[in-house]
């Protein structure tokens, strides 16, 4: 149940009217009212001042320190850093990170005007020069050793295999029981089938 | 810099060790590990084996002391061959080839030394003693002649082995079969024809044996010089085995099937020295040429390539079987009368991987290499 008062009165409507975000009805009832109350028109009146009021007031100046330390700022981007996904509404002028802004905060100015390179890309540089020293040692190694495990060049070796039948031959002949040695004519075996 | 060339050398050193770790090229069989020992005792022996040992030995002293000259023929399953003997003790035996499947134009013979009694014998006869049982199995006749037969059976499987037929009146052996594990006879020697003591000498059909008084064989008697080039053979002792097995030879002493080491020779061949190791295993016998180098399979006369499990070889079958094949830096032939399984299964107990030539085996060998370089112990 409303009081008398508020039904004769705008009381909190007045801001509405003065944003005008009220509907069309509650607009038209709202006007008819303030046609015929000299308090509420006053109190509409009064907000829309302070409306324009606020409205021309200016933004804070950044000082110039802290633009050049921005800008001297890598690829300052922030989906560099997943763990910084939930800050990524901070993102200033710059689009910089909450935590990236803390980082390049701590930094000290050398004042040498050249902006100073991260740790970072000093690390990543390290790391390719040894991948690459690495690679040509290893290679160079593996070429010594390879080198080095070359077969031996010996003498090509035909087996006379024949005379080595008859050897064999004269040899079992020797044993008690052994067949009498056979001096097998190279010529016989290979009208055999030999090859 | 040179922190990150430190870093690649360590790396390199790693990998490399995975890489020997692997295996490819450190040739694991290119010495012989353990060549084995020889076994010169014999078997204590069964009363019902003695006869059968007393009828062995008896033979071994005729086939020196008998003057006998005859025909025997040779078979293998792919092969035969009729050879005429003579024997003079003292002098010799002499052997040609008269016919069959290795029948030449040009008879060959040689005369070859009559062999002394050098504890060959009695070596050859206890390795008998170690994989066979013997028996004597009763009477039969064979060329005419009055025989006892005398069988060897394996001790593991009791299969039949041996079959001998020795002479009742001169102890001489007439006949002998031998058989394979599953019973089939692989080779057979037999007389079809014989004479002994003064009929050797009369018989028509030798009518040129070498002179029983030691003179040189009658005019009309050719006895051929061998068809090939034979290496000279200069017998080795066990100590000058032993020192070449020192020097880097992969020489065995023994070999599968129960083959023994009897008798050992150094021969001269153009390409170096070669190493004959002569086996027995009182039945059978296998002897294994051993060379240093490379196989040169070009022009290999007389062999065909083979696969045996994981080693390529050439051989050949017919009265012998012969296999060639290549074991890390040295080259072996093999020529065995013993059944083709127990003969390959020699490759397999041997070396038998040539020097791997791959671009890991080159890494593998070289960093043996390297590290025995800098290795104070090596």
């Amino acid at each position: 149940m409303s009081s008398p008062a508020s039904e004769r009165h705008l009381g909190e409507l007045a801001a509405a009217v003065t944003d005008g975000v009220l509907g069309h009805q509650a607009r038209e009832r709202a006007l008819v009212h303030l046609a015929g109350c000299p308090a509420c028109r006053a109190e509409v009146e009064a907000q829309r001042r302070l409306k324009l009021m606020l409205s021309g007031l200016g933004g804070p100046e950044a000082p110039m320190s802290l633009a050049d330390r921005l800008r001297a700022i890598p690829d300052a981007s922030p989906n560099h850093d997943n763990n910084d996904d939930d800050d990524s509404g901070y993102g200033g002028p710059a689009g910089l990170s909450l935590p990236q802004v803390r980082m390049q905060a701590s930094f000290r100015d050398t004042g040498t005007g050249r902006p100073s390179r991260g740790p970072r890309s000093s690390r990543r540089h390290t790391v390719i020069v040894g991948a690459t020293g690495g690679f040509a040692a290893f290679a160079v190694s593996l070429g010594v050793v390879a080198i080095a495990g070359a077969p031996e060049q010996t003498e090509m070796v035909r087996p006379p295999v024949m005379a080595y039948t008859v050897e064999h031959s004269r040899s079992a002949g020797l044993l008690p029981g052994g067949d009498p040695a056979l001096n097998l004519d190279p010529a016989a075996f290979d009208s055999r089938g030999g090859r | 810099m040179a922190v990150a060339i430190s870093a690649g050398v360590v790396g390199a050193a790693v990998c490399a060790a995975f890489v020997y770790a692997a295996g490819p090229g450190r040739d694991p069989d290119d010495q012989l590990v353990d060549p084995g020992s020889i076994d010169r005792t014999q078997r204590a022996l069964s009363a019902a084996e003695q006869p059968a040992m007393q009828l062995l030995q008896r033979a071994v002293d005729a086939s020196r002391d008998v003057f006998y000259a005859g025909t025997k023929v040779l078979t293998s399953p792919t092969s035969s061959a009729y050879v005429d003997i003579w024997h003079v003790p003292g002098r010799g035996t002499t052997s040609k080839v008269e016919s069959g499947s290795l029948d030449s134009d040009t008879p060959s013979g040689q005369l070859e030394g009559d062999p002394v009694d050098d504890g060959l014998d009695d070596l050859v006869l206890a390795t008998l003693t170690h994989g066979y049982s013997l028996a004597v199995m009763g009477d039969a006749d064979c060329v005419g002649r009055s025989t006892s037969v005398v069988e060897a059976r394996s001790l593991s499987t009791h299969q039949l082995a041996a079959k001998l037929w020795l002479d009742d009146a001169t102890g001489l052996l007439l006949r002998r079969q031998l058989f394979d594990d599953a019973g089939h006879i692989v080779r057979s020697t037999s007389y079809v024809d014989i004479k002994v003591g003064s009929a050797a000498a009369r018989n028509p059909d030798s009518a040129n044996p070498p002179s029983p008084d030691g003179g040189s064989p009658p005019v009309g008697k050719k006895t051929t010089a061998p068809a090939m080039t034979v290496p000279a053979a200069k017998l080795l002792t066990d100590a000058q085995v032993s020192q070449l097995r020192a020097q880097g030879w992969p020489l065995p002493d023994v070999l599968p099937g129960g083959m023994q080491r009897y008798e050992a020779y150094e021969l001269t061949d153009a390409s170096g020295p070669v190493i004959q190791l002569s086996f027995s295993n009182g039945l059978f016998s296998s002897s294994l040429f051993v060379q240093h180098g490379q196989l040169d399979v070009r022009n290999l006369r007389g062999v065909h390539p083979e696969q045996l499990g994981d080693a390529s070889v050439y051989a050949s079958s017919g009265l012998y079987r012969t296999l060639t094949w290549a074991g890390g830096d040295t080259v072996y032939t093999l020529v065995s009368d013993a059944p083709a399984s127990v003969a390959d299964s020699a490759v397999t107990a041997l070396p038998h991987r040539a020097p791997d030539t791959s671009v890991l085996g080159r890494i593998g060998r070289g960093i043996a290499r390297v590290a025995s370089w800098v290795n104070p112990f090596d």
